[in-house]
């Protein structure tokens, strides 16, 4: 069985938030599969989490034997990440003083403002990146000031950008690679942020002059007005105030696919609404100024589900009857489904669920979901490059029988059991059916 | 600025009116047969004398040993004491030795060698080269002049000399200042006679050999010691080395779980000082040869240490769960709490582990906003013992994080990172460099950020420059070790530890130019350590071998043994092993991005 158990579910929730609510009787259940459990842990992106707990754990004599080689495992991940964001946070220094001597103000954004502030650990975030959010009259200086650190725009954009560039004239032709320049170009003009990459380094950097694309959300100025100072080595940065910091979590887990949803970004929304002190009204009223009153109350009902998130109840339900029965709906399914799933499929049901949940306007649902389903023709690699403008074909090949099937493979696997996966083969074990 | 001014005119003037000396050539070199040939001489005529048989035959010396006509001194060891040493000059160097040794045998001066001390004697030979005559009225003046045990030194007045041969200085451990006016009281003068115009010094270099321990063979000697060159570069060399250097700390442990502080090998007297910081280090040195070797006899000294360290433990404040190391109940030093720290976090002891943690929070709890160390507990104003304590505490802190993972160990690194950077750029002190080099060597294999292998190489060549390798070398037995004020020593060891880490980082970095200096400087500073060490072929002139034998010196001219010597001369070996053998002796892997997976014993 790839899901985990209601016990097992109820185990790595507990030791993601550090083993305290865990009973003996939870830990020492002999059905549990520790090293499921630490494979789920890691596609979830809190294995490190989990080492805190299982070291805890330990700490009190109370590590069952069968959860060693777990801790040993997420005790691995977790150095690896403490040596990864700490080279992440040497560059951000590295990064925040030319910036600073420029006079350009930059906002910490995600894991480098709530890793160490939130967190309290470096090592228990996961950073694939580093976020800055620059004030949009000054991107440009601020790129230049990066480009001087050996910084350099990242030549291509992501599917979507290119599809919608080549329908507004800006770029001709698709085969041909993007520029930089052009891809800037791009970013600037679809999108929120620049993607910034630098040789020999492994991770980019994202200069971010909004939080949500252009024409969503609300003034940025906002979240510039009240920012808070926060130390990074000997540099001086701002973070947001911490009802925007949640804010903008909500938004970040919402923009997610659904497949792409991962217990980690729930663990920031539940740290960032557990750990300190927010001013709930204000949230509410700041929430419905940047319209992100759904996206608030969808992150935070997700959370609530599967980490028991508490929330005050006035702004716990900014959504409708209709809206938080299905957010619900959706939580418990989600958590429920906890596993080891093969993450080229999705569940059809649940993926429309997550639109109409996330939505801005009713008017955006079918719209995100045919492209959930066909994807753009420009970029669809299915098909011949000569219809690659044709919408038509594009519907076609995604409306081909065999595509067809591929989209139902949970009736199949349903009744099926998984047996003997291990942590390095997790993967390939949850690809068989 | 006066006093400085006065400083550098005095100092020219030194200079402008003391010319350098010319270097006096040793003796012509004597190969192997024909100083066993001399030696073989002077054993038959022991034996001739004193009526026992003897038990090897006379080999046949070379054409070129005919014709020599060397003065020669001839010395009797038995059991680390000189039972007499004579000279004799004016025939040829085959009769010179055999009037010689008559002469020694004859030596009143001394116990008289008899019938049941020649199973145990073994001859030293010492060949004289040509003298040359040098100036100095005071003791400063003969420092320039005399290189401990390489010049042997002659004074003259009124047709009268006495002489020091090259040895006497390490074999009594006299320095250059103790030496003059003891070679004067020989003379039959006044300890002061130096200063007067009509006592004349010279010097002069000798070619030393003496019988092999077995009795069976010849060994050369430079400056009482057992020469040791490229050629005896070999693992199994390195690990006799750390084996006898282990059992010498297991010797020298004492009840307590401490160790025999400092001891003077040519007086056989024992120091009545101590130092905790130094004691806790040798601590940790133990349990890092308890991980290698592993035997009963090593866990149970490395319990006794683990007792002694717990019995200095004590709460940072009264109110902290924080702990120090100490055995000042108002002070603690932040070196003490580091190598408390490596100490458990080494033995691998599971139940130290909250210890380990409790240690670490201490050493956090000394870090400032830019990132530097208070180098005590309470945290003084001002900073003592810079250039060490933070270094090891940093060390300490990886060396936990590696165990026990926790991500402010690293943090708390690259937060000091900048100011002691600059700290080391501004005053390049070479007591800054092993430490942090070995703590930042860490960093940069856990998070492979390049400016930290950049600091550890910046470090590394710094220190580099100061070692003594290349042609200008003045004495063979200097090659591989680093300037010091005298001659070089024990610290050299220290070094080369940093040079070893950097070696490591240079191979992972890819950077072969890098890699194959700092290889060959680590291999010469491993080399120059094992000429420190005492061995039963070189502690021929300790009365009491048992208590040095393994143990490692001051430095070449220093007999006097402390334990943060042989500390750090394992330290460095121990090292030089993981690097250069990866034996896979020490319990962990050359170099680790990720933490070993523990298992059972070994871990925490």
């Amino acid at each position: 069985m790839r899901r985990l158990s209601p016990a097992e579910r109820r185990v790595l929730v507990g030791l993601t938030l550090g083993s305290a609510g865990l009973t003996g009787d939870e830990i020492f259940d002999p059905a549990i599969r520790w090293t499921h459990l630490g494979a789920v842990a890691t596609r979830h992106g809190v294995a490190p989490l989990v080492y805190r707990g299982l070291r805890a754990l330990d700490r009190r004599g109370a590590l069952p034997s069968p959860a060693v080689h777990l801790r040993d495992w997420c005790q691995t991940l977790y150095v690896q990440n403490v040596a990864r964001n700490t080279r992440l946070f040497a560059e951000l220094e590295r990064v925040l003083r030319p910036l600073r001597r420029a006079g350009i103000p930059v906002i910490l954004l995600k894991g480098a403002a709530i890793a160490r502030g939130l967190f309290g650990d470096i090592g228990l975030r996961s950073m694939r990146d580093l976020d800055l959010l620059v004030p949009t009259d000054a991107r440009a200086d601020a790129l230049a000031a990066l480009r001087s650190l050996g910084y350099r725009l990242f030549a291509g954009a992501p599917a979507d950008l290119r599809a919608r560039a080549r329908r507004d004239g800006l770029v001709s032709s698709l085969s041909a690679g993007l520029s930089a320049e052009v891809a800037a170009g791009l970013y600037e003009r679809y999108h929120f942020h620049y993607y910034l990459e630098r040789e020999g380094q492994t991770f980019p950097v994202e200069l971010h002059w909004h939080i949500v694309k252009p024409g969503r959300g609300g003034p940025i100025e906002d979240f510039w007005h009240e920012a808070r100072p926060i130390r990074v080595g000997d540099v001086d940065a701002l973070c947001f105030r911490p009802e925007h910091l949640l804010l903008h979590l909500a938004l970040h887990v919402t923009a997610d696919a659904y497949k792409e949803l991962r217990l980690a970004r729930l663990v920031d929304l539940h740290v960032a609404a557990a750990t300190q002190p927010l001013d709930w009204a204000w949230l509410d009223h700041m929430a419905q100024r940047q319209h992100a009153v759904r996206a608030l109350g969808v992150a935070l009902g997700l959370a609530r589900c599967a980490l028991g998130t508490g929330v005050p109840a006035s702004p716990a339900h900014p959504l409708g009857r209709f809206d938080a029965a299905l957010v619900a709906l959706l939580g418990r399914r989600w958590f429920a489904d906890l596993g080891l799933h093969p993450s080229d499929r999705m569940t059809p049901g649940q993926t429309l669920a997550w639109t109409i949940a996330r939505r801005d306007r009713w008017s955006d649902v079918p719209g995100r979901l045919y492209r959930l389903l066909v994807s753009y023709p420009e970029t669809n690699a299915r098909l011949p490059d000569r219809y690659r403008s044709s919408e038509l074909m594009n519907l076609l090949a995604a409306l081909h029988p065999s595509r067809v099937t591929h989209l139902l493979p949970r009736a199949r696997h349903r009744g099926r059991t998984a047996s003997g996966a291990t942590l390095s083969a997790a993967p390939k074990a949850a690809r068989s059916p | 600025m006066i006093a400085r001014l006065a400083r550098t005119v005095r100092s020219l003037g030194r200079s402008a009116f003391r010319p350098a000396l010319p270097e006096v050539a040793p003796p012509a070199p004597i190969d192997r047969a024909d100083q066993l040939a001399l030696l073989r001489l002077a054993r038959a005529a022991v034996a001739r004398h004193l009526g026992v048989p003897l038990a090897d035959g006379m080999p046949p010396a070379s054409p070129s040993l005919l014709q020599r006509t060397d003065p020669v001194f001839v010395a009797f060891w038995v059991d680390g004491s000189m039972r007499g040493c004579r000279s004799a000059s004016g025939e040829s160097l085959l009769r010179n030795t055999l009037i010689a040794t008559r002469r020694t045998l004859e030596d009143a001066r001394l116990d008289r060698l008899g019938r049941n001390d020649v199973g145990r004697l073994r001859i030293e030979i010492d060949v004289p080269g040509p003298s040359g005559r040098f100036r100095a009225r005071r003791l400063p003046h003969f420092e320039p002049a005399i290189e401990p045990g390489i010049h042997g030194i002659i004074a003259e007045r009124d047709g009268q000399r006495a002489f020091f041969k090259s040895s006497v200085g390490i074999t009594k451990n006299w320095d250059v200042e103790q030496l003059i006016p003891r070679l004067c009281e020989k003379g039959g003068w006044a300890p002061e006679a130096y200063r007067r115009r009509d006592v004349r010094f010279s010097r002069f270099r000798s070619t030393a050999f003496i019988e092999t321990s077995g009795g069976d063979g010849t060994q050369q000697l430079l400056r009482a010691n057992v020469p040791i060159g490229p050629a005896d570069w070999s693992h199994d060399r390195i690990a006799r080395a750390i084996e006898d250097g282990t059992e010498y700390l297991l010797r020298s442990q004492r009840s307590d779980g401490g160790f025999v502080y400092e001891y003077a090998p040519a007086t056989a007297e024992y120091a009545t000082g101590d130092n905790i910081v130094r004691q806790v280090a040798t601590a940790w040195v133990l349990a890092a040869l308890e991980r290698r070797s592993g035997t009963a006899r090593h866990r149970a000294a490395l319990t006794r240490a683990l007792d002694f360290v717990s019995a200095k433990t004590r709460r940072a404040a009264p109110h902290s769960s924080a702990l120090v190391v100490a055995d000042d109940p108002d002070v603690a030093e932040l070196g003490t709490v580091a190598f408390g720290l490596l100490t458990v976090v080494t033995a691998g002891d599971d139940a130290l582990r909250a210890t380990a943690g409790r240690y670490a929070d201490a050493i956090l709890s000394l870090q400032q906003p830019d990132g530097r160390f208070h180098t005590h507990f309470p945290p003084a104003t001002q900073p003592e013992a810079e250039d060490f304590y933070p270094g090891e505490a940093m060390l300490a802190l990886m060396h936990l994080h590696m165990r026990d993972p926790d991500s402010r160990y690293p943090e708390a690194l690259c937060r000091a990172f900048p100011y002691y950077r600059e700290h080391f750029r501004r005053r390049r002190s070479t007591a800054f460099v092993a430490w942090q080099m070995a703590a930042y060597a860490h960093l940069f294999r856990l998070t492979r950020d390049r400016q930290y292998a950049d600091f550890v190489f910046e470090m590394a060549d710094a220190i580099l420059s100061i070692q003594h390798v290349g042609p200008a070398v003045p004495y063979p037995d200097y090659v591989g070790g680093y300037r010091s004020l005298r001659v070089p020593g024990v610290s050299s060891a220290t070094y080369n530890e940093g040079v070893l880490e950097a070696y490591d980082l240079a191979r992972q970095t890819g950077d072969r130019e890098r890699a194959a200096r700092y290889q060959r400087a680590a291999l010469l500073g491993a080399l120059f350590t094992l000429r420190l060490q005492f061995t039963p072929e070189n502690a021929y002139y300790i009365a009491h071998a048992d208590r040095v034998l393994g143990a490692f010196r001051a430095s070449l001219a220093d007999s006097t043994l402390r334990i943060d010597h042989t500390q750090h001369a394992l330290n460095s070996l121990l090292k030089a092993e993981r690097y250069f053998f990866q034996t896979g002796l020490h319990g962990e892997t050359v170099s680790h991005d990720t933490p070993p997976a523990r298992s059972g014993r070994g871990t925490m």
